[in-house]
């Protein structure tokens, strides 16, 4: 193409040339490559944050989809030459496309399922900062619900996160990308709070020292060994046929032990124990020693902030209400108590609602023989909408995924319990993708015109 | 034809001469093993497992001592563990650890007895415990002291005879190992452990007659084959299973891809020969063992598709030899196109060149057939995406050698070998253009299996991410030729320079980066090597830059 203006066409000539193309190549290709060492550096969510969604990433990206549009128009008009040409960029431009449409419109998410559980709710990487509020301490309702990105723009001291509740005001003074939690249970003069306790559990193979503490006083919490079981919390009327210990808070001094076995023919026995003292279990020659005994106790955590990213890390915020400073990780809730009301806050990743419950009815786990390396697993799921009255059941495996009102089901992974290495949950993940007809085209466009480009060059000498 | 003739009696003579038969007191080699997770036989357990510890698959102390082979090795842990405690058998060549140890640098294997029994021994693997609960990754200098761990693990449950599964069940999974047989079968196994000792006695003896040697094993043989017949009647079914180990003892032994190499070998020998000379004799030779090295490389992969059940690209491995079979079989297509000879000669060169890295780096590329992860098992077309972007590197691969030989040309002198460095520059350019075809489909092809299995077309994972870069390299390259921004010496050294990219797309991102959902290919080591092949080859492009730069402004002056 001409045109008559000398700087129009000027600048058309530089919009269609290398001079523009290749350097934004080259760009693309750096900021790339920068993403994958700060992906190895960090995790795969600053590698987002930081260089594929950054400005800068949009920018190149934006800079080639004009480029390789500008070069196609100005062949105009097409002759048959062109076609292989045009195809390959054409396939790019639309590929390209398909993808910022996935950006902007897509879902993809995880949810975990516990075996003979359900879920309705994915939970996508946005973060959110939400609070309920109560007067009568019974009925809460929703009155902040907040997007937020501290990875981003990260609250500090001296630049806080105002959350402004009328009465009172909450502050996030801090932020943590990579904090570990550390669990410490104190002393608690809350009546409602549960106790804690910490013991050894022994034999010839095992020694093993856990703590276990109630998150209320009627909930029991407990600890799984694998084969055998403690418990904290009441105790069950009838018999539960398996090797499990039930310790049940007394007074502030002792509590009462109950032992069941799943061996039929040995009997309940039960007593009481104080600290220092120990039970023979009679499984396996287990032991059970109290080492300490808090008849009121609350868990809370301390956070260390590391450097990097590791599977023990997760983001959170540090909150400051009225005269209480403590930190928040992301995805977990705190009870915070105003002048008028009280809150509950929660930092956590958005969770968006299918309109449908996802059932797990059974998880199978095969291995590699003699290994406990995963060879092939599958989830029996069935997808109930009761809003539509619709309902499958399918299996869901490896590359097998459900397709369900318009989401795609696919299997992820699964979480094992860390004693006994059996599967406790499902892990999918859920996606939407209106972008996926626009890159499937994109690509076949694409791919055509490269064979075709080839095998046009074979006949012409460029190589020469 | 007649010297064809003499060539292929040559070659099946050194074949054969590896004795593919089994020879008396071998049939140990061929006993079913149950470990990780498939039926191997004890010959490749044994190789494994020795390699794991010693850090070869032949244990010798000393230059000069006979060579024992792993079998009797490994066996011998199990029925006198008290005399393997005392000899050097225990590979350690991290200097940190060995100084945390108190044990010379200087030397690489160490006694059971210096290694494990010291109070320091046990500070190392509270370390090692205390950095797995922060559930970091391991640095080298952890993953030093895990393999001690292993060693010493993997020697101790051997001598207790806890590692060897030999005897399946109907009624279980996993086999039962020496240390668990039913009391009925336990005799059965102290015959094949009294023979072992009389037949190993008598090969140290110097008074036993050849008679005697062949009697005991022969004797051998027959308590191997008898526990064989008792395990088989526990369970004939999964006993089936072990109808390979045959094969793979015969694999073991045949070393398919050792001898393709020697193959290009002798074709690079001949072809270097044509191209200096510019005779036009002795093509037939070199496309003789050419195509006898391509032969023998497909016998290797069928060996182990047939073993392993599985396209054979599933580790770093698997995709060196996958891509020197690819720049050998692209050197042919366009050396049939051509017929510049230079063309065959880069890919035979590049073939042994991949062939001897790989034959040469057990611990760094492991040899052994591990079974597949999850998601590349369950979808045959992932393995797929994983050919097509390995084929392209196969390419480039050749572009690479081509590159090199071009850039010698330039160093020599350009003016007198305008022809030749023409010809390469066309293999250059042409091999490039192979390689995009084949990774641009192989990238989306990769986009649509991980949206086929994951859900999504496009993760920025390293190294799909990688790839594309590489992707953008040679496309960069192909259109700056195009436009003629890059002329002869600019083809020539991008050729070598962009193969950075697939350098670091192929090991880099495993070796190097060691993140994100590949990590099924994840392993450590050789930095160090490969950063001073790159800094090589760039210091070789620099060089013949200055001497193109100066050789040009001279040509200016004097024109």
């Amino acid at each position: 193409m001409v045109f008559k203006n000398k700087i129009v066409n000027k600048f058309w000539r530089f919009s269609s040339s290398f001079q523009l193309g290749i350097p934004v190549m080259v760009s693309i290709a750096i900021l790339t490559a920068w993403g994958t060492f700060v992906e190895a550096e960090f995790d795969a969510y600053a590698a987002k944050e930081m260089v594929y969604y950054s400005w800068m990433m949009w920018t190149a990206m934006g800079l080639l989809v004009y480029n390789l549009t500008i070069v196609v128009v100005d062949r105009w008009p097409w002759q048959l030459k062109h076609y292989p040409f045009i195809t390959v960029h054409a396939g790019l431009i639309i590929l390209i496309l398909g993808g910022y449409v996935t950006y902007k419109y897509g879902l993809d998410g995880q949810m975990s399922v516990n075996i003979n559980g359900k879920n309705n709710m994915v939970s996508v990487p946005e973060t959110d900062l939400v609070v309920y509020a109560t007067f009568d301490g019974d009925r809460y309702s929703k009155v902040v619900d907040r997007e937020v990105n501290f990875f981003h723009s990260p609250p500090s001291e001296s630049k806080p996160f105002l959350l402004n509740l009328g009465d009172d005001k909450i502050e996030i003074i801090n932020y943590a990308k990579y904090a570990r939690l550390q669990n410490k249970v104190k002393i608690s003069q809350d009546e409602s709070s549960g106790s804690s306790i910490r013991f050894q559990l022994m034999n010839a193979n095992v020694k093993q020292v856990e703590q276990i503490t109630q998150p209320k006083k009627d909930k029991t919490a407990v600890f799984n060994l694998g084969p055998a079981k403690v418990y904290l919390g009441e105790t069950p009327q009838s018999e539960t046929k398996e090797n499990e210990v039930y310790l049940t808070p007394i007074d502030a001094d002792k509590l009462r032990y109950t032992i069941f076995y799943k061996d039929v023919k040995s009997a309940k026995r039960s007593g009481f124990i104080k600290i220092g003292d120990v039970v023979s279990t009679g499984w396996m020659g287990l032991e059970l020693r109290l080492l300490d005994y808090l008849p009121r106790a609350q868990e809370e955590y301390e956070v260390l902030t590391m450097e990097r990213p590791t599977p023990l890390t997760t983001a959170a915020i540090k909150i400051k209400h009225k005269d209480i400073e403590r930190w928040l990780a992301l995805n977990d809730i705190v009870k915070l108590f105003g002048t008028q009301s009280a809150y509950l806050l929660s930092y956590q990743n958005r969770r968006i609602d299918l309109g449908f419950d996802l059932k797990l009815n059974k998880f199978e786990v095969q291995r590699y023989q003699g290994t406990m390396r995963a060879m092939e697993y599958a989830s029996q799921v069935e997808a109930v909408s009761t809003a539509n009255s619709i309902s499958i059941e399918q299996v869901i495996s490896m590359n097998e995924p459900l397709k369900f009102m318009g989401y795609t089901i696919y299997q992820a992974s699964f979480q094992e319990d860390e004693q006994t290495g059996e599967p406790v949950a499902s892990v999918f993940s859920i996606n939407q993708d209106p972008g996926r007809p626009i890159k499937y085209a994109g690509s076949l466009i694409f791919s055509l015109g490269i064979v075709w480009l080839f095998y046009q060059r074979r006949k012409r000498a460029t190589a020469i | 034809m007649k010297h064809l003739i003499f060539l292929v009696l040559i070659l099946s003579q050194l074949i054969f001469s590896q004795n593919l038969l089994a020879k008396d007191g071998d049939q140990i080699r061929y006993l079913p093993v149950q470990d990780s997770g498939r039926i191997k036989p004890f010959d490749t357990f044994a190789k494994e497992t020795l390699e794991l510890v010693y850090g070869k698959k032949t244990y010798k102390p000393k230059e000069d001592s006979p060579a024992v082979e792993a079998h009797w090795v490994v066996l011998t842990w199990m029925l006198s563990p008290e005399s393997w405690i005392k000899r050097p058998l225990f590979e350690v060549k991290h200097h940190e650890i060995l100084e945390k140890l108190k044990l010379p640098i200087d030397k690489k294997h160490f006694t059971g007895d210096e290694l494990f029994t010291s109070e320091n021994f046990s500070n190392l693997m509270q370390e090692l415990q205390n950095k797995r609960d922060t559930k970091e990754k391991l640095t080298p200098y952890y993953q030093a002291i895990q393999r001690i761990e292993n060693q010493f693990f993997v020697f101790r449950e051997m001598a207790s005879g806890n590692l060897l599964k030999v005897y399946p069940l109907p009624t279980q999974v996993s086999w039962l190992s020496v240390a668990e047989l039913p009391a009925e079968v336990q005799p059965a196994f102290m015959e094949i452990s009294k023979a072992v000792a009389t037949y190993l006695g008598m090969k140290t003896d110097p008074a036993a007659t050849p008679e005697q040697l062949k009697e005991a094993a022969v004797n051998l043989d027959k308590f191997i084959l008898s526990f064989e017949d008792l395990a088989r009647k526990s369970d004939a079914t999964k006993y089936a299973a072990s109808t390979k180990v045959k094969t793979e003892v015969m694999y073991n032994d045949f070393h398919p891809f050792r001898w393709a190499y020697i193959c290009y070998l002798l074709a690079s020998l001949i072809l270097i020969f044509i191209w200096i000379r510019e005779t036009k004799n002795g093509m037939a030779l070199a496309w003789f063992f050419v195509s006898i090295g391509l032969a023998l490389h497909v016998f290797g992969f069928a060996f182990r598709i047939y073993l392993a059940e599985r396209p054979p690209v599933s580790n770093m491995y698997e995709t060196v030899v996958w891509a020197s079979f690819g720049a050998v079989l692209f050197a042919i297509i366009l050396e049939l196109v051509y017929k510049f000879r230079v063309i065959l000669l880069g890919g035979s060169l590049m073939g042994l060149f991949a062939l001897i890295i790989a034959d040469s780096a057990p611990a760094i590329l492991d040899p052994s057939l591990q079974p597949l992860e999850a998601v590349l098992r369950s979808n045959y077309w992932l393995i797929v995406h994983v050919m097509t972007i390995t084929i392209s590197y196969a390419a480039f691969l050749l572009a690479f050698g081509l590159g090199d030989l071009g850039l010698i040309y330039f160093v020599l002198d350009e003016n007198k070998h305008t022809d030749k460095i023409q010809k390469i520059t066309t293999g250059v350019y042409r091999s490039m253009q192979i390689g995009v075809a084949f990774l641009a489909p192989g990238i989306i092809l990769g986009g649509i299996w991980a949206d086929y299995s994951w859900g999504r077309f496009w993760g920025w994972d390293p190294k799909e991410t990688w790839a594309l870069i590489a992707l953008l390299g040679y496309i960069i390259v192909l259109h700056s030729r195009l436009i003629g921004w890059l002329k002869n010496f600019g083809m020539l050294a991008a050729g070598v320079i962009t193969f950075n990219l697939v350098i670091m797309a192929w090991y880099g991102v495993n070796f190097v980066l060691g993140a994100g959902l590949h990590s099924y290919g994840f392993g450590a080591g050789g930095i160090e090597y490969v950063s001073v092949f790159v800094g090589l080859h760039l210091l070789f492009v620099a060089y013949s830059y200055i001497i193109h730069a100066n050789r040009k402004s001279i040509d200016k002056k004097h024109t």
